[in-house]
């Protein structure tokens, strides 16, 4: 490293690039921690609107009274196992897929490149992918969820569009080694993607991890529902969209559930997949492709 | 280019191939799916004796949703009584209620329902005509107690709102005992005490009071919304001599009109201008919340529990469970109390209460079920006093003890839910009965064991001027008296006008339009076709009585 | 294409064999991948025909009548159906517009802070929005937004006139595609961030020995290593531009603001017809189809023309 003299020009990018992104850090974390403290505090001074800073009457009572449902532990551990096994089916279909989508000398490359495109956009809707299921006798399994959202054609072409940027070089010295496709795609390209396949991974875990709809739609045992289908009707319960028909009776309007307690359901649901960044994070090293060719 | 194009036909015909397979398959494989299904519920062991209401054992797989606060449990006390007494065993396919109705149509588009589901009126007219659902009306014989029910005095004129094509397809939920509640209006009762203010008897004095009250309260708003515009319409407009959106059919403008005793379209009669006017004056005095249009039930519950709204026009029974605990934690003067109902510039005192029953909760039946004589005796028995004793209240001796001829919940029950915010639900819950369970034939008598005592005060007011003429029931959806053609051209008309409705009601309230404009506004919702929904409404109506 | 003009049919073919067996080993590993599309999606695709049928459950598809066109007259007879056609494309296209460069700017932004662990916070906090659901999103919205609200409190301190957000038609654009970039900004920026990883650090050195300021070792270095990916990214959303849901719409419009709000999937919604009339459905998601199909060809083309990228 050559030892760097920042001259003024720079030290004022450098001091404006922070204010900027203080700025809107506090624009996009306040919202999130009125929610917090909302969750936090009394239900009543919430319903009066004391909150706005600081809790009011802090107290976990909101916490521990979404813990007691009796759906959470094992909803919870199906979102876990959902989440492992969708993710590295996930990504290492979609790596299957873009490695030879990558490559100039795959004849039919353009055809099935749009091929898959056009199935971003023509989806003949639920009732169609519901008897695909449905005819593979997958209903009611785990297969039901991870399977149907395999590869997702954005994440795969962004993949696809990664793999293309490696020098060709290396891959014209491994042939000449006598290399073959398999060895390349295991022994050079994955190890060379190590950013990309950890971005892979947090994007896929984190859509199935937020993922209901597969779950609403396929499943029908609540023992293997998910803890986003359970929170979710914690959540919406009250609100006027769903079930309109109980509204008419006195305890059916009881069915609003407590402002502090759905942002409670809102943090636990969301703290353990907030834990997959740091890990994925630790990869975004400048120049470690660059590291890794030289090396 | 030629040969990418080549290949691709190549390629795309295959797949239509493949998916041309994946179809034909289909429609075989679930209709022997289905009649598998209700098999497999038939093939029980040996019966357990001829003391039960069903000799032989019964599965009835049963569809239906489940709210986030109210878990349905399959081994609470009311289904163990239920089997015991009937033979019947209720398997429950749970589905979460926030999205029941995406599982439900697709389970109806697949052909999928199990035996028994949870649906809507809707349903009965999308799918009952294809042949999907048992017609009940062919089984009459099993279900003499249902029957006996809806055709009795009081709900005669309603069941007949039942009925497609002359047939019946579904049980719907009906009221055995309720504690009275209505969309009534509400006040800051304390305020009005403390200042020495008269309780205000008509819809003049009502405003009277309001300017009062904004005077000694400049900070607070006198009436909002939790659900926009035509939800606070339907709140007032019937007692102030219009009508239209009662209840929570908030995309409809059309009412029963008792002294003109027919279907009106609301909005387009002339005494929807006082509803107007009267909101317009509100707001231009500041006593309409400006946000009224826009505002979410959490921020209304805020502004009432917090003194900055001091009347709201709803659900009586908010008071006494949300907006007074909330107020009186800060001022334990505080409280809301009901009006009862006002005199409009008509000369008539009149407002709405809730339907007496729940028609668009309907328990529906598959008719490709193997055994349909023995689900509807079980269906019906659940009409019956010993089914809804039962299916309301548990087990006499285990979850209730009948006090001067009442049943009462059991003590141990009552300490063991004492500290839960919501008795009554979380003691329901726990024995699986009410309303959030499959129970269909509601006996709320426990409400007042549990509740605030100023809720059952307000629901003897509730019933008492109901006697009086002073309140009548809301009329229950004719949903299904139209026929499929009529709905067609109705759902393109309602559509139509209500975009045109909801793009110009609010500037008539905020004076973004002059009221004197209203007979255009009329006009423009003639010309989308008002008038015609009205004449359909009276015509269907007609066609059913 | 190329010399294929001069050959045999048969020596094409031949040449044509030749290629892939020479590469057999990536078929074999795209033999997966391509099973999934055919079973998965093409497998569905013939469902697509409800858009000309009058479905009944019972029959199933293939049972259910044709009616040819007719969802398709239905749709486009729709009264005011150029207002929604056009309130939906400006909605898509402001969207476009505003949305999609933020994250770029921020990933970049992001790239030049030197304080690692400054650098990490404000990553972290970025992507949080992401995973709230828009019901929790627009339940806050509505709740800073009223007359009352904080951002009307914050106008009002610095002297100036409450603004009615949520009722003026004017405002509706401006929320919406705001929040939408405060939601997915950060999560965005992720995609570029794991790019910029690939630029060869000397690249810098070189451009400081030159006496390049950061602002143009950002301008010339690390934008332009990460445009592949910025074009595909750009070509995938014009794509997908006019698949705008109806869910956050309609918790976040009301009457007075129709004029600028409603579109044609809340159109479609308010009607009642998703859920009860698959065949209008489809052919409304049918439309949408082909019309997102022809801009994404259109925009390849061009892409391939002016760039060196292209999708396909």
């Amino acid at each position: 490293m050559i030892a760097k003299r920042k001259t003024t020009s720079d030290v004022m990018f450098e001091i404006i690039n922070i204010a900027i992104l203080l700025i809107l850090c506090i624009i996009v974390i306040y919202p999130i921690y009125y929610m917090l403290i909302i969750s936090l505090s009394d239900g009543y001074a919430v319903m009066r609107g004391e909150v706005d800073l600081l809790p009011v009457g802090i107290n976990l009572t909101s916490y521990l009274a979404v813990l007691q449902n009796p759906d959470i532990p094992r909803s919870y551990l199906n979102t876990i196992i959902y989440t492992v096994v969708g993710t590295l089916i996930a990504v290492s279909m979609s790596a299957l897929c873009a490695y030879p989508l990558s490559r100039k000398k795959f004849y039919g490359r353009n055809v099935f490149t749009f091929m898959i495109i056009f199935t971003m956009f023509f989806d003949a809707g639920m009732i169609s992918n519901f008897m695909v299921v449905d005819n593979l006798h997958l209903l009611n399994t785990i297969w039901a969820i991870v399977l149907p959202g395999a590869i997702n054609a954005w994440y795969m072409v962004i993949m696809r569009t990664f793999f293309q940027q490696l020098p060709e070089e290396i891959f014209e010295s491994a042939y000449l080694d006598g290399a073959n496709d398999l060895i390349i795609f295991t022994k050079i390209v994955l190890p060379l993607s190590v950013p990309t396949i950890a971005t892979m991974i947090l994007f896929y875990a984190v859509g199935y991890w937020n993922g209901w709809f597969s779950a609403l739609i396929y499943l029908d045992d609540k023992v293997k529902y998910p803890v986003q289908l359970i929170m979710r009707n914690i959540v919406l319960s009250g609100e006027t969209t769903s079930m309109s028909s109980s509204a008419s009776s006195m305890t059916g309007d009881l069915g609003a559930i407590a402002t502090n307690i759905k942002y409670a359901v809102v943090f636990i649901t969301m703290l353990p997949i907030l834990c997959v960044y740091p890990f994925v994070q630790k990869h975004f090293v400048k120049g470690v492709m660059v590291g890794a060719l030289k090396g | 280019m030629k040969k990418t194009w080549r290949l691709m036909s190549l390629v795309l015909a295959s797949m239509l191939a493949a998916s041309a397979f994946a179809g034909c398959g289909e429609t075989e494989k679930s209709s022997t799916e289905t009649s598998q299904e209700s098999t497999s519920g038939t093939t029980s062991t040996a019966s357990e004796g001829s003391d039960t209401l069903l000799a032989e054992p019964l599965t009835i797989t049963y569809l239906y949703p489940e709210n986030g606060y109210s878990p349905i449990s399959q081994d609470c006390i009311a289904l163990q009584e239920i089997q015991r007494v009937t033979n019947v065993t209720l398997e429950f396919q749970l589905v979460p209620s926030s999205d029941y109705g995406t599982k439900k149509s697709t389970y109806l588009a697949t052909d999928k329902i199990p035996d028994v589901f949870f649906g809507s009126q809707g349903d009965i007219k999308t799918y009952a005509r294809d042949g999907m659902f048992l017609n009940l009306s062919e089984y009459e014989q099993y279900m003499p107690d249902y029957l006996a029910l809806i055709t009795s005095e009081e709900r005669a004129d309603d069941a007949k709102n039942l009925y497609l094509d002359g047939n019946l397809y579904s049980f719907v939920r009906l009221e055995q005992y309720r504690v009275g509640t209505a969309p009534q209006p509400m006040i800051r009762m304390d305020l009005l005490e403390k200042n020495n203010i008269a309780v205000p008897t008509t819809w003049d004095e009502l405003y009277d009071v309001f300017l009062q009250l904004k005077e000694l309260y400049p900070d607070s708003y006198m009436l909002s919304s939790r659900s926009g515009t035509n939800y606070l319409i339907g709140q007032i407009a019937y007692s102030l001599g219009s009508g239209g959106f009662e209840g929570f059919s908030t995309s409809e403008g059309m009412y029963y009109d008792p002294t003109e005793e027919k279907y009106l379209y609301g909005p387009i009669h002339d005494n929807f201008k006082t509803v107007l006017t009267y909101l317009h004056n509100m707001y231009q005095d500041g006593l309409l919340d400006p946000d009224y249009a826009v505002m979410t039930k959490d921020i209304c519950w805020e502004k009432l529990s917090s003194g900055k709204l001091l009347f709201y026009y709803d659900n009586d029974t908010f008071a006494a469970r949300t907006f007074n605990p909330a107020l009186q934690q800060v001022d334990p003067d505080a409280y809301f109390d009901m009006l009862d109902p006002m005199e409009n510039s008509y000369g008539q005192t009149r407002a709405l209460r809730y339907q007496r029953d729940w028609f668009a909760d309907n328990t529906i039946i598959n008719s490709e079920v193997e055994r349909a004589e023995d689900i509807v005796t079980f269906f019906n028995w659940l009409y019956t006093d010993e089914g809804a004793m039962i299916s309301n209240f548990g087990v006499e001796g285990q979850s209730y003890t009948i006090v001067d001829g009442e049943p009462q919940i059991s003590d141990e029950l009552m300490n063991k839910h004492a500290s839960s915010s919501d008795k009554l639900s979380a003691i329901q819950a726990e024995i699986g009965v009410g309303q959030f369970n499959f129970t269909p034939y509601i006996n709320e008598t426990w409400f007042k064991q549990t509740t605030d005592p100023l809720m059952v005060e307000h629901g003897d007011r509730i019933d008492a001027a109901t006697e009086a003429g002073t309140i009548q029931f809301m009329k229950n959806s004719m949903a299904l008296a139209f026929t499929a053609e009529e709905d067609e051209t109705l759902t393109d008309l309602q559509t139509n006008v209500m975009t045109v409705f909801n793009s110009e009601v609010d500037k008539f309230i905020t004076g973004a339009r002059s009221l004197d404009e209203f007979p255009a506004f009329v006009e423009e919702l003639k010309a989308q076709g008002a008038q015609t929904i009205e004449d359909m409404y009276n015509e269907a109506y007609q066609r059913i009585q | 294409m190329w010399a294929a003009d001069t050959l045999t049919s048969k020596g094409r073919t031949h040449l044509i064999w030749k290629r892939i067996k020479e590469n057999k080993f990536l078929y074999l590993l795209f033999a997966l991948p391509f099973l999934y599309y055919i079973v998965f999606k093409y497998g569905a695709m013939a469902w697509l025909l409800l858009a000309f049928k009058d479905f009944s459950a019972r029959k199933g598809l293939w049972g259910s009548e044709w009616v040819g066109f007719e969802h398709f007259v239905n749709f486009f007879s729709t009264p005011d159906f150029f207002r929604l056609l056009r309130n939906t494309v400006l909605l898509s296209l402001y969207n476009l517009i505003f949305s999609f460069p933020v994250p770029v700017f921020l990933a970049l932004m992001i790239n030049e802070v030197q304080q690692k662990p400054f650098k990490k916070a404000v990553q972290s906090i970025t992507y949080l929005p992401h995973f709230f659901s828009t019901v929790i999103i627009c339940g806050m919205l509505v709740n800073f937004l009223t007359s009352d609200g904080l951002i009307n409190q914050i106008i009002v301190t610095f002297g100036g006139q409450p603004v009615n957000f949520l009722t003026d038609p004017r405002w509706f654009r401006t929320i919406y595609i705001a929040s939408g970039i405060w939601q997915s900004a950060g999560w965005g920026s992720i995609m570029y961030l794991a790019a910029l990883t690939g630029v060869d650090p000397q690249l810098y050195e070189s451009a400081v020995i030159d006496g390049a300021t950061k602002v143009q070792q950002t301008w010339y270095i690390s934008l332009p290593s990460i445009t592949p990916i910025i074009s595909i990214q750009l070509l995938l959303s014009i794509g997908s531009m006019l698949t705008v849901g109806y869910e956050k719409i309609i918790l976040l419009y009301n009457g007075s603001t129709y004029e600028t709000a409603d579109i044609i999937s809340t159109y479609v919604y308010r009607r009642g017809l998703l859920g009860a009339d698959y065949g209008y459905g489809t052919a409304v998601s049918l439309f949408q189809s082909v019309i997102s199909l022809v801009l994404i060809v259109v925009s390849n083309k061009i892409a391939a023309k002016v760039g060196e990228t292209s999708l396909w």
